[in-house]
């Protein structure tokens, strides 16, 4: 084994995630919010990889293929919805996509 | 050879629903078919048919208990399935308009197969997958009203805030693969127990990231916001299936996780559960006072039901759990009959009126007696009037709760209702004391009255006559209590993995692991912890 011990790993995808979490509160264009989407989801593969090599199985590997795949599909839908939103509404800013509020 | 058959055949009814969706997406190529609109139809008798073989076949858990086809995954796919045929034979009527055809209902046949996934799951993952398949699909079918902005603009709230809270769905299920070293239900509530310390931190951290991100598929509050605006925006048909299929989902991966994943006691999760349910109750029921659209007044009720399924579900743990599971079922049964009237009346409204505003409705007895009919059994239903559906399924859901020992939850629900019956009390008014202000007849097209048909009567049936349904409820019971919920670990030959409705796992000394696992038992049942990483574990992961 490496000698990187687990810890160090799972503090940067900790750190990771909170940047991820801090970009989708503060962003204002969904492509932003959605690149800072795929960087949660990366922190959290890095911590199945992490663990899965900590606990020698297959399984945290596992998951981040799921996790990739879904990913990918998620984008492909988000972004036809943002273009099906831009030709509608000619903006994206999602301060301005308000038609709807409480 | 006979095992392997039987440890398969379950699978049957799920890869039927794929087929269907490919096969409805492709017949959506000839124009014939197109132009008959038989499609919708189509969709809906064979979601009928996968209902039949589903409930014919055996219990069995394959692939080392990944999937676990159980009497509990059986109840929730009739809950699925129902809603996803009424759905279809709605949607028939909105083809024209919406300007859509066999895609539309290929996509609501692949999020039925995300829910029954999600029901059917034997860990994390597979109902990780089965929610995002189903969250995936429903964003495509929220959007689906292209030519209205609102449409698409709720499909984006839906996207963003839906991927957001997946990521810390998925954040908790990685922390509670560190803490517990598996995420299958039964080792890691065979691992549960051994857990203390400052592990316990993090276990809770876990736990509240994945209960936040069921707590959001099933809009319980704080996790409703989204709730509101994408009801109103989507197409009414696909709000109809948000509302009870992917709701109901919710619950059937909630419940798995709870009792399954974390054992039976709610030592660890019993506050979350009971903060949402309080929360839920209190806050749709008061902000549903205030609402001047049917379909936000939905959305809002439909928060508060959500809190009324979460005291049953509080109330699961120890001997209580049957009785809450099936309480659950029972109501997310007779709720999708209900629900989906609900918005379906409210389709009719929209479509005849152009306007969703609950005024639209003023005397609706007179202009289309039918529709104010179905509309009171539906009100009175939601708000839980004695002979209807909803007065029995409130019922048996509080009982469950007070049983499991939540008896101030039960009282807080009690009195939202009363307050729930004030705002339900004022459409019903509407409809039947107000006069009109125009006399002519609400148009109904006939795929939407069959269905609003089917609902009406349905939750007449349901509450009249309760005894099947309940004991459809019971049989999630079962299935539920009779997974051992500690079971140590399993051979993947084992001929019990295929036994009917047996615990589908052999308890075995920890000593006693064969020499080199299969490559399958490491994918599926990892050894648990990092307590004894065996010299075979090992030379497995480097192949």
């Amino acid at each position: 084994m490496l000698g990187v011990p687990t810890e160090y790993f799972l503090v940067l995808s900790g750190i990771l995630f909170t940047i991820g979490v801090i970009g989708v509160l503060i962003k204002r264009n969904p492509i932003v919010i959605f690149m800072c989407i795929e960087l949660m989801l990366n922190a959290v593969n890095l911590t199945f990889i992490a663990l899965g090599r900590h606990f020698v199985h297959v399984n945290g590997q596992m998951y981040v293929i799921f996790v990739m795949a879904v990913a990918a599909a998620e984008v492909a839908i988000g972004l036809g919805i943002i273009v099906a939103l831009f030709r509608s509404k000619e903006t994206i800013n999602i301060d301005e996509v308000n038609l709807m509020k409480y | 050879m006979t095992n392997y058959i039987d440890t398969y055949q379950p699978l049957i009814p799920y890869m039927l629903l794929v087929v269907l969706a490919l096969t409805v997406a492709l017949l959506d190529t000839v124009p014939a078919i197109r132009r008959a609109s038989i499609l919708g139809w189509l969709t809906a008798a064979a979601a009928l048919v996968v209902l039949a073989l589903d409930a014919t076949a055996p219990y069995s858990a394959p692939w080392q208990g990944i999937l676990r086809f159980d009497g509990y995954s059986r109840a929730f796919n009739a809950v699925f399935l129902v809603t996803l045929a009424v759905v279809c034979i709605a949607s028939v009527s909105e083809e024209k308009r919406l300007g859509f055809c066999g895609e539309y209902y290929a996509l609501l046949c692949l999020s039925t197969l995300g829910l029954m996934l999600m029901g059917a799951s034997g860990g994390l993952l597979a109902l990780y997958i089965g929610l995002e398949l189903s969250t995936l699909c429903l964003f495509a079918l929220i959007g689906f009203a292209k030519r209205e902005r609102r449409s698409a603009e709720a499909a984006l709230k839906m996207l963003i805030l839906s991927a957001v809270t997946s990521a810390v769905l998925l954040y908790g299920i990685s922390i509670l693969y560190g803490v517990l070293g598996s995420t299958q239900f039964d080792q890691m509530a065979a691992k549960l127990t051994t857990i203390s310390g400052e592990t316990r931190i993090a276990l809770w951290l876990g736990l509240a990231f994945v209960i936040g991100g069921f707590a959001f598929k099933i809009a319980a509050t704080p996790f409703h916001l989204w709730a509101p605006d994408v009801y109103e925006g989507a197409p009414a048909t696909v709000t109809a299936f948000l509302s009870t299929a992917s709701k109901a989902g919710g619950f059937a991966g909630l419940l798995r996780f709870l009792l399954l994943g974390l054992g039976g006691s709610s030592e660890t999760w019993g506050v979350l559960i009971i903060a949402l349910a309080a929360l839920s109750m209190v806050v749709g029921n008061l902000v549903a006072l205030v609402q001047t659209s049917l379909k936000r007044l939905l959305a809002y009720s439909g928060i508060a039901q959500a809190g009324y399924v979460l005291v049953a579900v509080a109330g699961a743990s120890g001997e209580g759990r049957g009785m809450s599971v099936g309480a659950t079922l029972f109501y997310l049964f007779l709720y999708a009959f209900t629900n989906v009237g609900g918005f379906l009346l409210a389709q009719v409204i929209i479509h005849a009126t152009g306007s969703d505003s609950i005024s639209a409705l003023r005397g609706l007895h007179r202009r289309s007696p039918m529709l104010a009919f179905a509309a009171l059994v539906t009100l009175f239903s939601l708000g839980g009037i004695p002979p209807l559906a909803g007065f029995v399924g409130k019922l048996y859901l509080f009982a469950a709760g007070w049983q499991g020992g939540q008896q101030i939850l039960v009282l807080i629900g009690a009195l939202t209702s009363v307050i729930a019956l004030y705002y339900y009390l004022m459409v019903a008014r509407q409809v039947y004391i107000n006069d009109p202000s125009d006399d002519r007849r609400m148009p109904v097209s006939r795929p939407i009255g069959v269905a609003l048909a089917v609902c009406t009567l349905g939750t007449l049936v349901i509450g009249v006559y309760p005894r099947p349904w309940i004991t459809l409820g019971d049989m999630a019971a079962q299935g539920i209590l009779q997974t051992p919920a500690s079971s140590v670990r399993r051979r993947p030959d084992a001929p019990s993995t295929a036994s009917h409705a047996a615990p589908a796992s052999t308890a075995q000394p920890a000593g006693a692991q064969p020499a080199l696992p299969r490559i399958g038992e490491v994918c599926g049942t990892p050894q648990h912890g990092n307590a004894e990483p065996a010299s075979a574990d090992r030379s497995l992961f480097r192949l």
